[in-house]
């Protein structure tokens, strides 16, 4: 036995002993799967055996978008009374109870929705997970034996991260860790255990082993900014108090308790149960995207995968979108003022050039704009200080100059200024706007003035996705036609597709056209004009990019949405996703096979 | 800048006429360093001391000049050998489309994506050269000239050993246009839900010209930002645009090679920039600072649509980040590099990349290979083009490019065998600069001053010729005028031809100077058996070096339908026009072959 002395905010103490027994340092690999179409970042809660809602449950959005369960496992879903939820994709039945309500659909092989229970979306009986995708990354252990980490009633422990035997924190006690990655055999917070995590340099992730039990209180200075918790083993995890983060465990039965408790974050284990009256709100699994896909291996995946905050909206929603990708992807292991401020910076590159091309500014604006930008970035590059009294609150107007020395603290977004934050005025010589408008006009750029005033485009539906008998005629697709846009302005269709062919995986692609390119007559029947209100495209096997690869595939293994857009830029939203059926083709004037 | 390069430079320029340059591209570069060699290679033309030179340092430089041909000659031609393989494919930016490629392969061949060197059954070489050891030969040894992508036969046999002195360290200056794996890039996807997906419609939407992409750029933009992307009211969105085939087609000497990861934005330093960038100074491409006093419409397009699209630098793939970004006065990780779109980062200096071939490869290559000169030589080319040392993709940069392209022979004809008095001149000239750049190099400057020092020349000459270089006007004729419009963009250099042709002498100069240097250091590598099969073997396409000795010549008829064979020529039997060496021949016929000229179809 193994005397261990941790240093606390007073004086050194004995908080506990090193045990004997530990984990095995070495490789594990943390395997699990998401149904086709799905990554994990769209998903709320995620099994591979079943899903249970018991009564009164919720699992929702911020934003009001319809969650999503996903299960693969054979064991169902089940929403119990009153329980709420969004959409489920599941491998297997769903069960609604009376009282029981989903804001989306069901795409599950079979479905019980019992008398009283609501549907708001399509159910859709034909959906199969299959091919699901399978996601994975190794887990290495660092040498043990490691200590353990036992906090006592009244006491505190501030444990960097590291390799830990055990980790167990008392009622009334107070664990501090950190950003990092910590490594445990087991991890237990009992009821009144408090956990303070400083996030001043990232995200922490956990890997436990086994964490059957967290029901202490979770506080994030100064500021949440990630929190992964992966258990390796297969020992059941209860969390019974209000839990902010993502939870993997691919082996282990988790539930969701704590009576009125609200978890947030993205939950995925073999099985899931949210206990009655526990809401949990979905935010996305960010944190575990940098181990799914090291950046190093995929940058352009790993970006694909990170999904944008719902408890932040408009320009803050941005930013924290930029500058998750920037700390899980294109700078890992930044700190979290550089992963904001870059954040910014990016936002404001893009809301530049959209203004430079909106012409809301001129080039001289925008060339000072950028210019200050950059020079601000470059500062704040060269000062650990400078940044973080940006990232601390003390830059109130957002003009990259600390309140401190900001001599004008009201300055208006988007403006350059000088070194003491007042607004300079001062603009460079530039390129004429009527340069860069000739160049655009020109080139075709400009967009159609004939879509000025045009009205807001219906939500249109997919129609169907057929290939005729003679192959060497490429596919047949289908959508809803806009009709109500004036003389003149194109309407183009861009169809979202996701193909799955047998012992393939999951291919999603774009695939855009315009309507002046719809294909007017049905193949294989004389004469027949395309009904009305529908349009059809013809993408050949000999077509160039995406519409080749839409050219060539079969139908049975092509699932699609699809979404207008005129030449002005208005966008009708996209349609629910599809899979032509028998009924589609009869509907249409022929017949599929 | 350094003085004494600044006050050589202004020496010939008084004593000269006053001239100025241009910016390259892979066949300039080439020519630069082939007119180069081809001086030093005429020792009989060589001048008398320039005014004010010292005799003796002038009889040392020629001295050495005459020596340095053959001294490069030991060189090994480090030409790179590409077994046919499964094709490895790049993803062209923007489109999505997948395009060929070839990492440090020779040829580079955009068609196959696995052709080699000369693998076609029929293309013709020595039977006792083993080529898939291409790059071991000494140029002494090889008896080809390269082409840059050469199709199915990359080499074309030849007797004139100058020749492939010249062709083979020609082709290495050019070669780094076709380094693609300097910049890979990718897409920073730059809003939460929209444009990320952008990217794959590109080849699909864009339709007869009107321009469906730019919605979901500037629709995303105005409907998350709420700066008037109001759905019942399409007028405010009218002017829009697409900013996606802009940087396709704009980004310097994209338009020239097939690939796309734009290898050329390593090739500028903007002497004008002074301390703009935090890593370098003066830095490289740096957008917001570009061209000679701000930047052009083509780069503040190229910032825009790079700052909306969120194209990148991908770190960990792009060799340029470690090989050049080493020599940044402030040296960044990755993490800088890639956070940011390529509108906002400072690239390295061209400086730099010539540090990097001298320093890395040359020398520390024990001064065996000519691959080590690519990267300086294709420098000192860059740091005397206007455009390329104001750092600007626009201002007259493309237009520039191709007219030099087209008319170099008319600015530089050393090589034509043709001696007439201007040739002679233009030669002292050339000498004369190449002289005062050598004394610099041995006066201990390295590379990287040397080139930057070049770079501040080049810049402080044009501008005392009234900057007749930059014309914003040229490149918005060029981009976006149409066929004649582009054209009168090209042509509208010809008045300036004086000025071009000095700058294209002084880059001859510099470089010439360069290979003197280097010529020096150039090591015997010894001769590698391998390059040769053994005397019971042959050398056969797609397998290499086969036991027995080769089979009796057939009818040769390459992929392409040539003929070469003169007995199985539809003309008759018999060779029409027997020669020993390829100037023997017609115009019409471009090698001699088995002693009988023969064309090869165009």
């Amino acid at each position: 036995m193994v005397t261990t002395w941790i240093k606390t905010a007073g004086a050194c103490l004995i908080v506990g002993v090193a045990g004997i027994a530990h984990a095995q340092a070495g490789t594990q690999t943390v395997t699990f799967r998401t149904p086709a179409g799905l990554v994990p970042g769209d998903i709320a809660l995620g099994a591979d055996g079943a899903i249970e809602l018991l009564p009164g449950a919720q699992v929702t959005r911020d934003n009001g978008q319809p969650s999503v369960l996903a299960n693969l496992g054979q064991d169902g879903v089940v929403l119990h009374p009153l329980s709420l939820a969004g959409l489920v994709r599941s491998g297997s039945l769903v069960t609604l109870l009376p009282q029981a309500h989903l804001l989306g659909g069901i795409g599950a092989p079979a479905v019980s929705v019992s008398p009283g229970a609501i549907v708001d979306g399509a159910v859709d009986t034909s959906f199969t997970p299959e091919p699901a995708q399978s996601w994975s990354f190794s887990v290495v252990f660092p040498p043990g034996p490691g200590l353990d980490i036992i906090v006592a009633p009244g006491k505190s422990a501030d444990i960097a991260p590291g390799r830990f035997h055990a980790i167990e924190v008392y009622p009334n006690a107070t664990l501090v860790a950190h950003s990092g990655t910590y490594f445990v055999d087991r991890l237990i917070l009992y009821p009144g255990a408090r956990v303070e995590v400083r996030q001043s340099n990232g995200p922490t992730r956990l890997f436990a082993t086994a964490a059957p039990l967290l029901a202490g209180t979770w506080t994030f200075t100064p500021a949440y900014e990630g929190l992964a918790l992966v258990q390796l083993g297969a020992t059941a995890l209860r969390v019974a108090s209000p839990f902010r983060g993502t939870i993997l465990a691919p082996s282990a039965h988790l539930e969701l308790a704590g009576p009125g408790a609200t978890h947030r974050g993205a939950f995925l284990a073999r099985s899931i149960v949210v206990d009655a009256q526990v809401n949990v709100v979905y935010e996305s699994s960010n944190p575990i995207v940098g181990l799914i896909t090291p950046p190093d291996d995929d940058l352009q995946r790993c970006t694909e995968m990170i999904r944008a905050r719902d408890d932040l909206s408009g320009r803050e929603r941005e930013i924290g979108y930029q500058a998750d990708i920037a700390r899980y992807c294109t700078m890992p292991g930044a700190g979290d003022c550089t992963a904001e401020l870059v954040g910014r910076v990016n936002v404001e590159s893009f809301l530049a050039a959209g203004r430079l091309i909106g012409e809301t500014i001129t080039p001289a604006q925008y060339l000072a704009l950028m210019r200050d930008l950059i020079r601000k970035r470059h500062s704040w590059e060269s000062s650990a200080a400078l940044a973080g009294a940006l990232c601390s609150g003390q830059d109130q107007d957002g003009d990259g100059v600390p309140d401190p020395d900001d001599q004008c603290p009201d300055t208006p977004d988007m403006t350059p200024t000088d070194a003491h934050g007042c607004t300079d005025s001062t603009l460079p010589p530039a390129p004429s706007a009527s340069d860069l408008r000739l160049v655009f006009q020109t080139k075709g750029f400009l967009f159609n003035q004939a879509c000025s005033h045009a009205p807001v485009m219906p939500r249109i539906p997919a129609g169907a996705f057929y290939r005729p008998a003679q192959i060497e005629k490429g596919d047949y697709i289908f959508s809803g036609r806009v009709m109500n846009q004036p003389q003149g302005c194109p309407v183009w269709y861009f169809f979202d597709i996701e193909e799955s062919r047998p012992g393939q995986p999951l291919h999603t692609y774009m695939v855009a056209f315009a309507d002046f390119e719809a294909y007017p007559n049905l193949v294989g029947i004389p004469a027949t004009p395309v009904p009305p209100g529908f349009i059809q495209f013809n993408p050949l096997p000999t077509d160039a990019g995406t519409r080749g690869q839409l050219g060539s595939v079969g139908g049975r293994f092509i699932r699609f949405r699809v979404q207008a857009m005129n030449g002005g830029g208005i966008s009708s939203g996209w349609s629910e996703w599809k899979v032509t059926t028998n009924d589609d083709c009869t509907a249409l004037g022929f017949s599929c096979k | 800048m350094n003085r004494k390069l600044l006050a050589g430079a202004l020496a010939a320029l008084m004593i000269l006429a006053p001239e100025a340059g241009f910016a390259y591209n892979w066949d300039t570069h080439r020519r630069i360093v082939a007119t180069a060699i081809g001086v030093m290679q005429d020792a009989s033309a060589l001048s008398p001391a320039p005014p004010g030179a010292d005799p003796n340092e002038w009889g040392a430089f020629l001295a050495a000049l005459k020596a340095a041909p053959g001294k490069l000659a030991v060189l090994r031609t480090g030409l790179a050998y590409s077994r046919p393989g499964p094709p490895q494919y790049i993803e062209k930016p923007f489109t999505g489309e997948l395009e060929c490629f070839h990492k440090e392969g020779y040829p580079l061949n955009d068609d196959t994506c696995t052709a080699a060197v000369n693998e076609a059954d029929r293309c013709v070489s020595y039977p006792d050269d083993n080529l898939e050891k291409i790059g071991q030969f000494r140029i002494e040894d090889f008896r080809y000239v390269p082409e840059r992508s050469a199709g199915p036969c990359g080499l074309t046999p030849t007797t004139d050993a100058d020749a492939v002195v010249r062709m083979v360290i020609g082709w290495q200056a050019g070669s780094p246009d076709d380094r693609y794996d300097d910049t890979h890039l990718w897409y920073r996807p730059t809003n939460a839900g929209f444009v990320g997906k952008a990217k794959g419609w590109a080849d699909e939407a864009w339709v007869d010209g009107a321009g469906a992409l730019a919605a979901p750029f500037a629709c995303a933009y105005e409907a998350i930002f709420g700066d008037g992307c109001d759905l019942s009211d399409g007028a405010k969105l009218a002017k829009k645009y697409n900013p996606v085939d802009y940087v396709d087609s704009w980004i310097p000497g994209f338009g020239d090679i097939s690939g796309d990861p734009y290898p050329t934005l390593w090739h500028f330093i903007n002497v004008d920039a002074g301390g703009a960038s935090l890593h370098n100074a003066p830095p490289g491409m740096h957008y917001p600072d570009a061209g000679p006093s701000y930047p052009g419409v083509v780069d503040v397009v190229i910032m825009a649509a790079a700052g909306l699209s969120g194209l990148s630098v991908r770190a960990d793939k792009s060799d340029g980040v470690p090989n050049y970004g080493q020599y940044d006065d402030d040296t960044r990780g990755d993490k800088a590099w890639q956070a940011y779109d390529i509108g906002t980062i400072d690239f390295s200096p061209i400086d730099n990349l010539g540090r990097y071939g001298w320093d890395d490869k040359y020398v520390a290559g024990g001064s065996m290979s000519a691959r080590g000169l690519a990267w300086p030589l294709h420098a000192i080319g860059d740091a005397t083009a206007p455009h390329h040392v104001a750092g600007t993709s626009s201002w007259g940069h493309r237009p520039y490019e191709d007219y030099i392209d087209q008319y170099f022979e008319d600015l530089v004809n050393l090589l034509d065998g043709v001696e007439l008095p201007d040739d002679t001149l233009q030669r002292q000239r050339i000498l004369a600069d190449a002289f005062f750049y050598w004394q610099t190099l041995q006066g201990g400057v390295g590379v990287q001053e040397f080139i930057t020092d070049l770079a501040s020349e080049t810049r402080f000459l044009v501008a005392s010729e009234g900057d007749w270089a930059y014309s914003d006007l040229a490149s918005i004729d060029y981009h976006v005028g149409g066929d004649d419009a582009k054209h009168m963009s090209v042509e509208s250099y010809r008045a300036y031809n004086p000025f071009i042709r000095g700058h294209l002498e002084r880059a001859i100069a510099a470089s010439l100077a360069l290979l003197v240097i280097a010529a020096d250091k150039a090591q015997e590598p010894e001769f590698d058996p391998s390059t040769k099969c053994g005397t019971d073997e042959h050398y056969v396409a797609n397998a290499g070096c086969q036991p027995g000795p080769p089979p009796p010549p057939g009818p040769q008829l390459d992929l392409q339908g040539l003929c070469l064979e003169s007995g199985s020529c539809s003309s008759g039997g018999g060779c029409q026009n027997p020669c020993q060496v390829f100037s023997d021949c017609p115009p019409t016929y471009d090698i001699c072959l088995d002693g009988c000229c023969t064309a090869v179809p165009k």
